[in-house]
């Protein structure tokens, strides 16, 4: 294969993990014969028979019953078909997903997955494009990961099944049709280390799932301006690797946290936190935030005036380079 | 054994011991044999011992809160004890007399209460999973866990326990509705106790029944006089050799009553009177089982005298040690978060060890 | 003798009122036997024994409001055992949060989990001082309000070598010898050596010198009690003797309070020369920076010379800048000229 895309690697690192292991199992909504509604899934019934099957439409009992499977050792791998689906799974994804390690004293262990396609910039309807991965990172208990690349969605992907905490795995949605040159299989750093995908001197832009590519392009557009942008994807927002931060920040002053999400509470404020706390002396600007705005996700033909873009980072550095 | 009679009208359900609020109700066979009946008998003593020493020790300050089984003794202990040892348990928080039919030190079951941590026990070893206080939200756990049991072709039963109030929530009808979609074996035991904290079962439904509601979804409902031991255990061994057979999930509706308060935070004066639960008080189901099995001669004051001392004696032991039980090292608190190591809890961790010795430190100063 | 103190009887309550005794003073009661009842903001309870005995006394009477923790009742066991358990307590105790044994009685403060590297000086959080860095602090502080000027001069120590060498340079240092000539010269300048109290400026005839001193504790300024009655060698032997003393941390109060009048020896730092900040409450303070052979210019020709910078920091309420100067040139006179050192060496 010359270059693949998010999508097929997904679907790649499914199909290799219910290769490698018996007890992994995949389901949810529409999964097994459609193949998903982006095709994550596509062809893996044909393979797997019913280790990959479609459930009624419920996704608390989707998450539910993936507790009960876990904890009789198999690792399920469930799809919340979109973002703001995962909303009425949210109890058992706060309640029992994220605590029972906890609650049982370390005896049960949760081994299971939830994908979740997430984020704007697809021209969809309501609740089809939101950015909830504050909620999850939020939660003890929880590991949130995002990849920025389809490699990283291939490794990253393996690497969370494998994993025996439950991940909250939010997939970049308006990203799953990018292509990346080179093969499959392919091995990325693990979960719980950020990436320098870009390095840089002038100031550091801090990003994740949709927003990376993003924030490469305005490294790219920041050139012109004489400007030498480091881009750093984070990968895995709990755990956060505060030390890959530290180190950027060290070295350029100056950080711009971008995402689609809201600012307030979001990401962004967790990082510019961290960085205040763990590089004041090296910060020659406040770390800055280049987000959603904090208002319900738009309509489709407003999304482009709400999501972050290339000039409004720019213009971010500018205001971090005045200080 | 039941017929849709008894799932889908409220005067009907199964009996088998003879009830004082119906004498002229029919009355079906168990299949108990005489030392299975007063094995029932002394458990239903001993948990009655067990809670009352609950709840004496929330009011003497040592429970932060307990939530009283009295009066569903037959209800709990009697399915309890038709399980089979390999079968699962998913109780809510006032399943306490299955926890220990299950084998579960009474102690460890206050220990949570006690707050010495979230829960304290192997759920493994007793196949009791950590009891759920999110209402019905461990329902679904019960048939995940039921139908990767299936998968893997085992032979287990997993029993999820509700109260009537938690039929109303979402989860209970997706745990119900994916086992039947599934096939997968589980039996939903709600002891409709009739009332969820203050609010009545009224208020809950306007189904007849509760166990008419398996049938909208496809699968066996049976009702069962929750106070009648006998009955209980004999529709519960029913439920689960029907689940266990592969024919799927079966929803046990056993009718019984909360004669306690809620917990010990509640106060039942607030909502209801005293002629309303005078009558239950009569059907009370250890009384029930006293007279049933004393009209038969089995159960002789000697044998009546010995389950109660048995039961004060491990009251009396277990108060001690409960009393005796403590926290152990705060910073446990950061053990079982996650399975690997996470740097932001182990700094944390640390912080709180600084913040320890700063604490004695301060004491041995002064 | 076991006390019932009133629980928590659900979930966050404060308080409960007495509604009735169930018990009197005197009883015999049983474990879980009930004692009383009690109304309280969510419920009515009645509230079982946790102990067996005899009622000794019931703290609190009916339609009374007992607070959460307060003492219910006192129970007197049957059988007293030799040494009773202790009454497990009441109330739940957690760590930090609550009150009674939970609290902790001052504030500690402990130093931040972590600290970014390299830079940990320069980032520490004002420190928490104790004992003599406390002490130190605090006189520093006090500082704040005196008007203070200094002087200082270039001296030519070559007297201050030879005197030295001559005395055999194992029996006494430099700085020890400069000691003796400063205590000389403050008798000549007798409003540099004095006290401001509460009752005001007090001279003293009596030279109390203090040497400040670096120690893992703290800055120390030990004091050398009537050091006009010290020749010089003995001076320095007793100045070398304290200073140790105040590093091993063995010197007494005493032998730390007193001074008339301050010697910083910052030049063993080796720097060439500061602004020493008045140790209250003298009025005035010598600094003296690091002997080092530098250049030095006399009669229109350039040469090398051991020098020292000395500085004198003093309090411009009790001294105007002419008695400072004069004590810097009699200082500077002498440590140039180890004639005029041997005159001044001993007490007459």
């Amino acid at each position: 294969m010359s270059g693949f895309t998010m999508v097929e690697a997904l679907n790649r690192a499914l199909a290799d993990e219910l290769e490698d292991d018996p007890q992994v199992l995949v389901f949810g909504q529409d999964i097994a014969a459609l193949g998903g509604v982006f095709r994550v899934t596509a062809g893996l019934t044909e393979r797997f028979g019913d280790r990959v099957f479609d459930t009624p439409l419920a996704e608390s009992g989707i998450v539910g019953t993936a507790v009960g499977m876990a904890m009789y050792g198999y690792r399920p791998v469930v799809e919340m078909q979109f973002d703001a689906f995962s909303y009425p799974a949210f109890d058992q994804i706060v309640s029992h997903v994220a605590k029972m390690r906890n609650r049982s004293r370390g005896l049960i262990s949760l081994p299971l997955v939830i994908r979740i396609p997430y984020g704007g910039g697809i021209g969809s309807v309501e609740h089809h494009s939101e950015s909830p991965e504050t909620y999850y990172a939020h939660t003890a208990g929880l590991t949130v990961v995002t990849p920025g690349s389809p490699a990283d969605a291939y490794s990253l992907l393996r690497s969370s099944i494998r994993s025996d905490d439950p991940i909250v795995f939010l997939e970049p949605k308006r990203r799953y049709w990018q292509k990346q040159e080179g093969t499959l299989p392919v091995t990325t750093p693990d979960i719980g280390t950020a990436v320098v995908r870009r390095p840089g001197s002038t100031a550091t832009l801090i990003c994740y799932g949709p927003t990376v590519d993003l924030c490469l392009e305005t490294a790219q557009a920041g050139t012109e301006e004489g400007w030498d942008l480091e881009v750093v994807d984070l990968r895995s927002l709990n755990p956060l690797d505060i030390g890959t931060l530290v180190a950027s920040v060290e070295k350029t002053g100056r950080a711009i946290v971008v995402h689609e999400a809201g600012s307030f509470l979001g990401m962004g404020a967790e990082i510019a936190g961290q960085l205040s706390e763990r590089a004041f002396y090296s910060l020659r600007a406040p770390v800055l935030r280049v987000t959603g705005f904090d208002v319900p996700y738009p309509a489709a033909r407003l999304e482009s005036f709400f999501l972050p873009g290339v000039d409004r980072i720019l213009d971010a550095v500018a205001r971090s380079l005045a200080y | 054994m039941p017929d849709d009679s008894t799932v889908t009208d409220p005067a009907q359900m199964i009996r088998c011991l003879p009830d004082p609020a119906a004498p002229d109700a029919p009355l079906s066979p168990h299949s108990l044999s005489d030392d299975q009946l007063l094995d029932l008998y002394r458990r239903m003593v001993e948990i009655r011992r067990l809670d009352a020493l609950a709840m004496s020790l929330q009011r003497q300050g040592q429970l932060g809160v307990w939530a009283s089984c009295l009066g569903q003794e037959a209800a709990q202990v009697a399915s309890a004890h038709a399980l089979a040892p390999q079968d699962w348990v998913f109780p809510s928080y006032r399943e306490t007399a299955v926890g220990v039919v299950r084998g579960i030190p009474f102690v460890d079951l206050l220990s949570q209460y006690k707050g010495i941590w979230l829960g304290d026990y192997d759920p493994h070893k007793y196949r009791f999973a950590m009891n759920s206080i999110p209402i019905a939200t461990h329902a679904l756990h019960a048939t995940g866990l039921a139908m990767a049991a299936r998968r893997a072709g085992d032979d287990l039963v997993a029993v999820a326990y509700m109260g009537d109030g938690a039929t109303s929530e979402g989860d209970a009808h997706e745990a119900m509705n994916f086992a039947a979609v599934y096939g997968a074996p589980v039996v939903f035991f709600i002891q409709n106790n009739q009332w969820a904290i203050s609010v009545p079962l009224h208020r809950q439904t306007a189904s007849p029944t509760l166990a008419a509601r398996a049938g909208a979804l496809g699968f066996r409902g049976i009702r069962v006089d929750g106070n009648d031991a006998a009955a209980v255990h004999t529709v519960t061994a029913d439920a689960l050799a029907h689940a266990r057979g592969g024919s799927g999930p079966v929803l046990i509706e056993a009718v019984t009553y909360r004669i306690e308060s809620h917990t010990t935070a509640d106060d039942q004066a607030r909502y209801r009177t005293e002629a309303e639960v005078a009558p239950w008080r009569e059907r009370d189901p250890i009384s029930r089982l006293d007279r049933y099995l004393s009209g038969g001669g089995l159960l002789t004051d000697d044998v009546r005298d010995g389950a109660h001392q048995h039961a004060d004696s491990l009251a009396a032991a277990t108060r001690d040690e409960i009393l005796a039980r403590s926290p152990g090292d705060p910073t446990e608190m950061f053990d079982h978060v996650y399975a690997d190591e996470r740097a932001l809890l182990e700094e944390q961790r640390q912080m709180l060890v600084a913040e320890q010795r700063a604490f004695e430190e301060s004491w041995e100063d002064s | 003798m076991p006390t019932f103190e009133l629980p928590d009887l659900g979930e966050g309550l404060e308080d409960a009122e007495i509604i009735r005794w169930l018990v009197a003073e005197g009883d015999t009661v049983t474990i879980d036997q009930e004692i009383v009842e009690v109304e309280t903001s969510k419920a009515s309870v009645v509230i079982p024994s946790p102990f067996a005995g005899v009622v000794a006394s019931l703290h609190a009477s009916e339609g009374e409001v007992v607070a959460v923790g307060a003492p219910l009742v006192s129970i007197q066991p049957a059988d007293e055992p030799e040494e009773p358990p202790p009454a497990p307590p009441s109330v739940l105790v957690g760590y930090g949060a609550t009150s009674g044994p939970g609290r902790r009685r001052r504030r500690v403060v402990a130093d931040p989990p972590t600290r970014p590297p390299g830079i940990e000086e320069r980032r520490r959080p004002p420190p928490q001082l104790r004992g003599a860095a406390r002490v130190m602090a605090s006189a520093m502080e006090s500082t704040l309000t005196i008007p203070d000027a200094a002087a200082w001069l270039q001296a030519d120590a070559s007297g201050l070598y030879e005197a030295r060498r001559e005395l055999g340079s194992e029996q006494i240092t430099t700085f020890g010898l400069l000691l003796r000539i400063v205590v000389v010269a403050l008798a000549r300048f007798p409003t540099l050596n004095a006290r401001y109290t509460a009752e005001g400026l007090i001279v003293s005839p009596a030279v109390h010198l203090g040497v400040a001193t670096q120690t893992d504790r703290g800055l120390l300024v030990p004091v050398v009690e009537n050091a006009q009655e010290l020749g010089g060698l003995a001076l320095g032997q007793t100045v070398a003797a304290l200073v140790q003393s105040a590093r091993d941390g063995v010197l007494a109060p005493a032998e730390l309070s007193g001074s008339t009048f301050s010697v910083s020896n910052y030049g063993a730092f080796g720097v060439d020369g500061g602004h020493p900040i008045i140790n209250p409450p003298n009025v005035a303070i010598l600094g003296v920076g690091r002997f080092a052979d530098r250049s030095w210019v006399e009669d229109g020709s350039l040469g090398v010379r051991p020098t020292v910078e000395l500085t004198i920091a003093f309090d411009h309420r009790f001294n105007d800048g002419s008695v400072p100067s004069g004590f810097l040139r009699y200082l500077a006179d002498h440590v140039a000229d180890a004639n005029a050192i041997r005159q001044v060496l001993n007490p007459s």
